[in-house]
């Protein structure tokens, strides 16, 4: 099932990077046409009903082909944000946007009636956006979650990177289309956006980075210098073999983290995937420069997409830094033996 | 395999922990770093055959329990992590007795497999010589036919517990490399150490600790029924085993006693390089079993394994830094508390790690030749 959606992706994306934002626009319409950019939303809540895990051969198929969209964000996060509220779907949206982090706002006013003044800084993809799912406070115990206009919104373009729409996000009493309530605490729910967005990122790290890899070890074997493909030098064979180490660690953190997503320890495994898969963004992209060259720090040479995105990724929902900190408080906090502790899935 | 009864993972785990925790209360083992290599004890070794626990996968008629490749990672880790000794079976358990269930003749199997699986026959593995290093295929052993087999001549070293095992499979030349494919006319024998001719001499390990052997072998008589498999096949018989040698979970989990001591006395911290070992662990694990599930399924991931043991063996070198910077002590290898000693042990057995079945730099070639297209 998640091998067909994949191909089924890979064949409308097309083999080579998008790059000029009206192409990607584009893309992304086809993508939504076909209810890929919904992938995780339920059926009921006007998504396609599938699971994280499917999303995820979404997200993968669209990372590894070097070009940014929010499918991230909408097939992924919002689907997640949405189902946990139980939330339905703006009608006729099209690009629906989480706003996930540090959140300053309120709903004046209740439900559907309400209006929302908020501000959010660093929003990913918010100028893409036809709506915005925003979680403000109700009352210590609850949140609310929110759906909003985009239009209503005013954006500051900004960006990462790889040039990926990272905005600040502003709303004055604006009327809202849909709120509703769930009854997790605003800071809690923020973490659980946050273990999903790290989640997500590692998805997209861990699937440029197989693209890198491959790329790179193709690179090393057609190019030839004093008389021999890069390939047949043994420092150069030491490298690659380190870059695939780091690609298929990066692989394997994130199945693992797929397979637990609705389980207890969700957070945990995403705190493992982000860890392990920011450490390989960081390898990998510098033995896939190191090993293409000049031609590799050129404008022209599609590997800075995928490079200049591993940088931007790796911090983005947490860094290493700071998931292994939590991975570390977690395990103080279960007191129980290392071993324990880490079989504790299985 | 049909007919396999699968337990479920968690009752086979909890019943390996309460054998150990048994083990440990008796006296049986004391947990240290490194222990597939240096913890060898034929009581612990008989012990937990009696349970099942040795020669799970094989088939019941050579003595084997017919369980899956995944119930025996679950085992093999569980002792792992917990420091016991289980060298003196494990490399019958895992490189000779998927050899000769692959290659061996009918009287052989069962000459060998049910005494093996009962964790009372040790096998050492005789494939490095002299002067070759990393260079295994540069085999100077000689097998000469004679009457009632072979006279066989030539040297091993390296040989893990040559001195208290009983046999030694090994990588014989028994006739000349056709042209400069060195590869050819390899053979395997398993050699009786007790056989006349048969010297074992100490290469002591830096620490002083015995499992290093050199094997001489002059003009050893060995019966004919000794060659496992076809005369000639003998590279491609040993490379075969390769998945098996080197996925496992000892290829990252030798220090794991050491990492757990630390966690117990100063994970309260929440220390971050903790988390990234942490989350590197996992990874592994994940890594593993995946090779795992290869060989349940019938396939021999070479290149894989490369990886996990390459990746892995840099873990274990991790988790001594890291042990460093926390804990600030002195190494101490007779110390009567463990941590101290478990860096110690770390420390000194650690250059091994990325040395033994198939060194870094052969491991990372390994894995470049399959990534790069042809």
């Amino acid at each position: 099932m998640t091998g067909e959606l994949r191909t089924s992706v890979e064949d409308l994306i097309g083999d080579l990077p998008v790059t000029a934002e009206d192409d990607a626009r584009l893309l992304y319409d086809r993508l939504a046409d076909g209810g890929w950019t919904t992938v995780s939303v339920p059926e009921h809540l006007g998504g396609s009903g599938g699971s994280i895990a499917d999303a995820a051969e979404v997200v993968a198929a669209v990372a590894a082909a070097g070009t940014g969209l929010p499918v991230g964000e909408t097939a992924i996060i919002a689907g997640w944000l949405l189902r946990t509220a139980g939330l339905a779907l703006p009608i006729a949206s099209r690009c629906v946007v989480p706003v996930t982090g540090r959140v300053e706002g309120a709903l004046d006013g209740n439900g559907a009636t309400g209006l929302l003044t908020m501000r959010a800084e660093r929003v990913a993809w918010a100028s893409w956006a036809s709506h915005l799912i925003v979680p403000v406070p109700r009352d210590p115990d609850r949140t609310w979650v929110v759906a909003v206009d985009a239009m209503r919104a005013a954006i500051r373009r900004g960006s990462n990177l790889a040039g990926e729409p990272r905005d600040d996000v502003e709303t004055a009493a604006a009327p809202v289309l849909a709120a509703v309530t769930v009854g997790i605490p605003h800071d809690d729910l923020l973490a659980g956006l946050a273990a999903v967005g790290a989640l997500t990122r590692s998805v997209q790290i861990a699937h440029a980075l197989g693209r890198v890899a491959s790329m790179t070890a193709r690179f090393c074997a057609q190019r030839v210098q004093f008389g021999r493909p890069l390939s047949a030098f043994q420092a150069v064979q030491q490298q690659l073999a380190e870059l695939a180490a780091e690609a298929a660690a990066a692989q394997a953190a994130v199945t693992l983290a797929l397979a637990g997503t609705d389980g207890p320890r969700r957070p945990v495994l995403a705190a493992i995937a982000k860890t392990r898969t920011g450490q390989a963004a960081g390898v990998g992209a510098r033995i896939a420069h190191q090993l293409h060259g000049a031609i590799g720090v050129t404008r022209e040479h599609p590997l800075q997409h995928y490079t200049r995105a591993l940088w931007s990724w790796r911090e983005e929902f947490g860094s290493e830094s700071h998931w292994s900190r939590y991975l570390a408080a977690q395990m103080a906090q279960a007191g129980m033996p290392l071993w324990a502790w880490v079989t504790a899935d299985d | 395999m049909s007919g396999v009864r699968e337990a479920r993972p968690g009752e086979l785990r909890a019943a390996v922990r309460d054998f150990l925790a048994g083990q440990l209360a008796a006296g049986g083992y004391r947990p240290r770093c490194d222990s597939w290599l240096s913890g060898f004890s034929p009581e612990f070794s008989r012990a937990l055959a009696a349970r099942g626990w040795v020669a799970m996968t094989w088939p019941r008629e050579c003595g084997g329990h017919e369980r899956s490749e995944l119930e025996r990672f679950t085992v093999n880790e569980e002792l792992l992590a917990a420091g016991a000794p289980v060298a003196a079976h494990w490399f019958g358990d895992r490189q000779v007795g998927p050899g000769l269930l692959k290659y061996g003749t009918q009287g052989q199997r069962s000459r060998f497999l049910p005494a093996i699986a009962r964790g009372e026959c040790y096998f050492s593995i005789g494939m490095s010589e002299p002067d070759a290093g990393s260079d295994l295929a540069s085999v100077r052993t000689r097998a000469a036919k004679a009457d009632g087999g072979w006279r066989v001549d030539g040297t091993k070293v390296w040989t893990s517990h040559a001195h208290r095992s009983h046999y030694m499979l090994t990588l014989v030349r028994t006739s000349p490399a056709a042209g400069s494919d060195r590869h050819t006319g390899l053979s395997q024998l398993i050699i009786d150490l007790r056989a006349p001719g048969v010297q074992v001499n100490p290469i002591p390990f830096l620490d002083g600790e015995q499992h290093f052997n050199e094997v001489v072998l002059d003009n050893v008589l060995v019966p004919e029924d000794a060659l496992l498999g076809q005369e000639g096949a003998g590279w491609a018989q040993a490379t075969s085993e390769l998945a098996h040698e080197r996925s496992g979970p000892e290829r990252f989990l030798s220090t794991f006693p050491l990492l757990a001591e630390l966690v117990r006395r100063y994970g309260h911290r929440g220390n971050a390089e903790l988390g990234v070992l942490l989350a590197e662990l996992a990874t592994l694990r994940r890594l593993s079993y995946g090779v795992a599930q290869e060989l349940q399924a019938g396939a021999a991931p070479a290149v894989q394994a490369a990886l996990v043991k390459d990746l892995g063996t840099r873990f274990e070198n991790r988790v001594i830094d890291v042990a460093r910077r926390i804990a600030d002590v002195e190494p101490d290898p007779d110390s009567g508390g463990p941590l101290t000693r478990l860096l110690a042990e770390a420390v000194l057995h650690a250059p091994a790690f990325t040395l033994r079945g198939g060194t870094s730099e052969i491991l990372r070639g390994v894995v470049a030749r399959a990534v790069v297209p042809k």
